[in-house]
């Protein structure tokens, strides 16, 4: 049995609603964690934590999912400057003890933006780190959003 | 209830907007004239406008007329189905951009959170109506300064995702409504509240029959004692908005049912302020259970949890922290508590799980997995 399990932080949870739109996912709960599970072969699926930035998760849990977490993908937009001082402080712990895991930050932008930047930064999304990419996205444009996912898995497989 | 005020620029979308509305939680006041702003914004305190359907020039006239006219604490949202029109609209001074079509839970979400950011810091009055801070102005203030206004009106509290009414006829208090309590035990509750936000608004329609059958003058000077009695009480405990969380290391058998509500509360991290805002129950026995469940150390400031709970780690290893978690406990005599103190382990052992690394082949099935479906 073969699991990804990636870790999302959504300032925004319509963001990650909208950008998973189309994914085939069932619901579930791990340790009180909304967890979102796409099978691609009966033995082979992808688990999403669903990890609320707005609210504090037990240490115990975090510390726990950490040891099983593949990649951190973080969705945000350019308002999140208006995320809780709570809410950074929890982004900035959670991303920094991930340091060497594949990262994805999908930054919701306009349609227009989106387009754009995607044009300028191919398929791969901006560098962010050795294993971690900028990608810019918008729920209006498919092609955006497959191009956030990809990457994030893409991410997994060492070149 | 929200009030919002709506600019319609297209009197085909009246349905649209009342079909949006029906049965939520606000109460709309659509106008289609823009000279008719001002007038709607002096008779009514509006804590949104919304422009809909969205277009530029209309919209930046609408923000000018409400700064011309004092009214620029209001956020504006606009509402749109036009993709072109937003880069512009993005380009002005609005609170947020809603593109249509957007299932009803997630636009009222959007609003939500547009009122969550409105931060009034200063009181403003419109016509009859104002609205202000707690922090400048207290319950208890209020109370004095509606009585001098002799009008029938509600008062209005809200902080984060709480609201409590106080209701007012002819400037007396007649009764309040706080999170299913009503009467004292609600005016109770919001008498302590030292931060949020207020505001009034000219009616009592919802106040609940009874009166509460004081006068003014009576109900403060019994808050006023409560609040005293309740500083004494509190003494010890700690700060409204510091981070209380639910000791795991510790466990008891037999709790009160408020103490059980305490500990479930704090499992999550909650500051006192919270709790207050959530347990129906007063005050007072809030914070005379929580010293006792500060005593038996199963819930404790954030801060000291954590540095027990690292103590802990540091000295047996993280699997043996887990492992003493979930070890049955021996069997307590009811009244006492059991603390799992410190002990020793031979060789602690740590969970190591390696990196993964997708195969080719299992990153092919992904991507067409996505391929297919997006």
């Amino acid at each position: 049995m073969r699991i990804i399990e990636t870790a999302i932080l959504s300032h925004n949870k319509i963001y990650f609603q909208e950008l998973a739109e189309t994914l085939e996912l069932q619901n579930d709960s791990v340790m009180g964690i909304n967890v979102l599970r796409m099978e691609i072969e009966p033995d082979f699926s992808v688990l999403m934590y669903d990890l609320p930035v707005d609210k504090q998760l037990s240490g115990e849990v975090i510390e726990h999912l950490k040891d099983h977490l593949s990649s951190l993908m973080i969705i945000t937009d350019d308002a999140i400057a208006n995320l809780s001082d709570e809410g950074r402080v929890f982004v900035d712990e959670f991303a920094k003890d991930l340091i060497n895991k594949p990262t994805v930050i999908a930054v919701r932008s306009t349609a227009e933006k989106a387009q754009r930047f995607n044009r300028v930064s191919g398929e791969n999304g901006f560098y962010l780190s050795g294993q971690g990419r900028v990608l810019f996205w918008h729920p209006a444009i498919a092609v955006s959003r497959k191009q956030v996912w990809k990457t994030l898995w893409s991410t997994l497989h060492p070149a | 209830m929200h009030d919002i005020l709506v600019f319609l620029l297209d009197r085909e979308s009246i349905d649209e907007i009342q079909n949006f509305f029906k049965g939520e939680n606000y109460r709309v006041t659509i106008i289609d004239k823009l000279e008719d702003a001002a007038d709607a914004c002096r008779q009514e305190l509006f804590d949104m406008a919304l422009v809909w359907p969205a277009q530029p020039e209309k919209t930046a006239d609408f923000i000018t007329l409400l700064d011309a006219n004092q009214f620029k604490y209001m956020p504006i949202v606009a509402v749109t189905r036009d993709e072109k029109q937003m880069e512009n609209l993005f380009h002005l001074p609005i609170a947020d951009l809603i593109k249509l079509p957007l299932p009803r839970l997630e636009f009222f979400y959007l609003l939500e959170r547009v009122v969550e950011d409105i931060d009034v810091h200063a009181t403003v009055v419109e016509g009859t109506n104002w609205q202000g801070s707690v922090t400048e102005y207290n319950l208890i203030d209020l109370i004095q300064m509606m009585e001098a206004g002799q009008r029938n009106e509600t008062l209005i509290m809200r902080v984060g995702k709480h609201t409590g009414n106080v209701f007012f006829r002819e400037g007396q208090l007649v009764n309040a409504s706080f999170n299913g309590l009503s009467g004292f035990p609600a005016l109770q509750k919001l008498a302590f509240w030292q931060k949020g936000q207020f505001q009034t608004k000219a009616d009592v329609d919802e106040a609940p029959a009874e009166d509460l059958g004081k006068s003014n003058h009576d109900i403060l000077i019994d808050l006023i004692s409560i609040l005293h009695k309740q500083e004494q009480v509190s003494e010890g405990l700690p700060a409204l908005d510091d981070d209380i969380l639910k000791n795991p290391l510790t466990t008891i058998k037999h709790l009160t049912p408020l103490q059980e509500k305490i500990v479930k509360l704090c499992e999550t991290s909650t500051s006192l302020f919270q709790l207050l805002l959530a347990l129906p129950e007063s005050n007072e026995d809030i914070f005379l259970e929580l010293k006792l469940l500060l005593k038996m150390n199963l819930v404790g400031k954030r801060s000291d949890i954590e540095a027990q709970i690292k103590e802990k780690e540091d000295g047996i290893g993280f699997g043996k922290f887990f492992s003493d978690l979930f070890r049955k406990k021996p069997a307590i005599e009811e009244g006492y508590y059991v603390y799992e103190g410190y002990i020793e382990e031979a060789e602690p052992y740590q969970l190591i799980i390696p990196d993964l690394k997708l195969s080719a082949a299992d990153l092919q099935k992904l991507e067409s997995k996505i391929d297919g479906i997006i």
